[in-house]
């Protein structure tokens, strides 16, 4: 009976949401990329680590389609959302974007907008006809985590919020679009210890209903808000595991020179 | 540059712990080797010192506890590191149970000295000796991070056991002969028992060494395979 309980670990990478394979990326000639092969565990937290310029936000950038907006990129391999190829010629990069949202590090919000008005902006950018826009405005900004500190404020301007707000504003905008997938590029860099954890309690109540991918600096934070984690270094995928095992005990040398600050 | 090297405030931090603990290591070796000598030559004087010298033992740990502590609240250690002061931390009160059980042997010498001089005690300087050497090396594996060391020290835990139970049959056999025995050796029991625990921690320790080098849980595991059935398999 007793042996019955203990649960066995579930391998969360069998059926991933998101899988890159062989995955290069350039900035003109510069080889930002190189054969990442990578699956995204569904409705789990992925993080992403490693000292800078090794790639980590041109490969969440890669899954939404958001590198090729930069003049002199390109890329070589494959990208599946759902197992379909999102670089395939049918995929509109804009409805692709819908399903793969992005909070990027900089709070972002409209400036000349209301707080209302931003959480509905990308549907409108969209050109998606809100029907019931308070209820789409309220579910957003709950699950933000920010309903309980707006709620008597909406017509506010955005930028009147906290930097902290600002950004969880974002993850709202992001969230009302009803993404599948977030990507969060170093959401806490711009702000202070206590907007982070904030930010950091949202991303744990998104797990389970949304898949995230999260790019950090700070490897305690990714100790703290993932399930697994991969390492990235000089564009190429070092270690990839379940956060616990990069943390206690990684496979390879350059990942734990990496975690324990050897590194320079 | 990964290979660029210098001296980072944790790494200093790891150099002072592992300091602290071979100077614990060296107190506690002490401890026994002085609590079997007062022991053997029924030297109340040594025996007290043994005791006494168990309240700096004791501080030590604490010392070295409060060292782990800051550095896992200032460093906030990972991967290997993590793992070194985990181990740290345990290898440290392993080694405080056996100060422990260093002073109970320097009692059982204050015992045993209000008595008259009795039978011989063969094989319990034998066993001490196994024990002690058992410490010497669980500490030498945990300093030169060396596992194979390590499973030869776990290996020998086997000798200290069966030299326990020899010693065990040799004391009921004296009680059995005659009562007036019972008090003497039960005290001698009592050494025994602690001395294998002894060579025991010293392999919890070897256990610990194991998993700061290699990442590997090694500990219960033949309690594991003694439980689990071929049906289990």
């Amino acid at each position: 009976m007793l042996k019955q309980d203990i649960k066995k670990p579930k391998n969360i990478f069998r059926s991933p949401k998101m899988r890159s394979d062989n995955l290069k990326a350039w900035f003109g000639s510069h080889e930002a990329l190189n054969e990442i092969s990578l699956s995204i565990p569904t409705f789990h937290v992925t993080a992403i680590i490693g000292p800078s310029g090794c790639g980590k936000s041109t490969f969440i950038r890669c899954l939404n389609r958001m590198h090729e907006v930069v003049p002199g990129t390109r890329i070589q391999g494959n990208v599946y959302l759902d197992e379909v190829d999102i670089y395939g010629s049918s995929i509109n990069p804009v409805n692709l974007r819908k399903r793969v949202g992005m909070v990027f590090q900089k709070p972002n919000p409209f400036p000349t907008m209301s707080i209302r008005d931003n959480v509905l902006a990308g549907l409108r950018l969209q050109g998606m006809k809100t029907y019931d826009s308070d209820e789409v405005v309220e579910k957003a900004l709950v699950r933000a985590a920010l309903w309980d500190e707006v709620k008597d404020i909406l017509k506010r301007p955005g930028l009147s919020l906290s930097g902290g707000q600002q950004q969880r504003l974002c993850i709202a905008r992001a969230l009302a679009l009803e993404p599948e997938v977030l990507l969060m590029d170093e959401p806490c860099s711009a702000l202070d210890p206590i907007a982070s954890a904030k930010i950091e309690e949202l991303i744990h109540e998104l797990r389970g209903k949304y898949t995230v991918v999260i790019v950090t600096h700070n490897m305690q934070q990714a100790a703290r808000v993932s399930d697994v984690t991969a390492f990235f270094y000089m564009g190429k995928l070092v270690e990839f595991d379940y956060t616990e095992k990069i943390f206690t005990n990684p496979k390879y040398k350059k990942t734990e020179e990496y975690v324990t600050g050897r590194f320079g | 540059m990964l290979s660029t090297r210098k001296i980072k405030s944790f790494e200093r931090d790891i150099e002072e712990i592992t300091e602290a603990l071979t100077q614990m290591g060296g107190m506690v070796e002490k401890s026994i080797l002085t609590a079997i000598l007062s022991l053997n030559t029924r030297n109340t004087r040594l025996a007290k010192e043994v005791i006494r010298y168990d309240q700096d033992i004791d501080q030590k740990e604490i010392d070295i506890d409060r060292l782990c502590i800051n550095y896992i609240a200032l460093q906030q250690p990972k991967a290997s590191d993590l793992r070194f002061v985990t181990a740290v931390m345990k290898i440290n009160n392993e080694l405080e149970r056996m100060g422990d059980y260093a002073e109970s042997i320097a009692r059982q010498t204050l015992f045993l000295a209000k008595k008259p001089a009795w039978r011989e005690l063969v094989n319990i300087p034998r066993m001490a000796e196994i024990a002690t050497s058992m410490v010497r090396e669980c500490l030498d594996a945990f300093l030169k991070r060396d596992v194979k060391l390590a499973y030869e020290v776990i290996a020998r835990d086997e000798e200290a056991d069966k030299m326990q139970s020899k010693i065990y049959k040799n004391l009921l056999n004296d009680m059995l002969t005659d009562k007036e025995n019972i008090e003497r050796a039960s005290s001698l029991l009592l050494v025994s028992s602690k001395l294998e625990r002894i060579a025991d921690q010293s392999t919890n320790i070897c256990e610990e060494v194991i998993y700061l080098v290699t990442g590997k849980i090694v500990r219960h595991r033949e309690k594991v395979h003694a439980l689990s059935s071929p049906s289990d398999s």
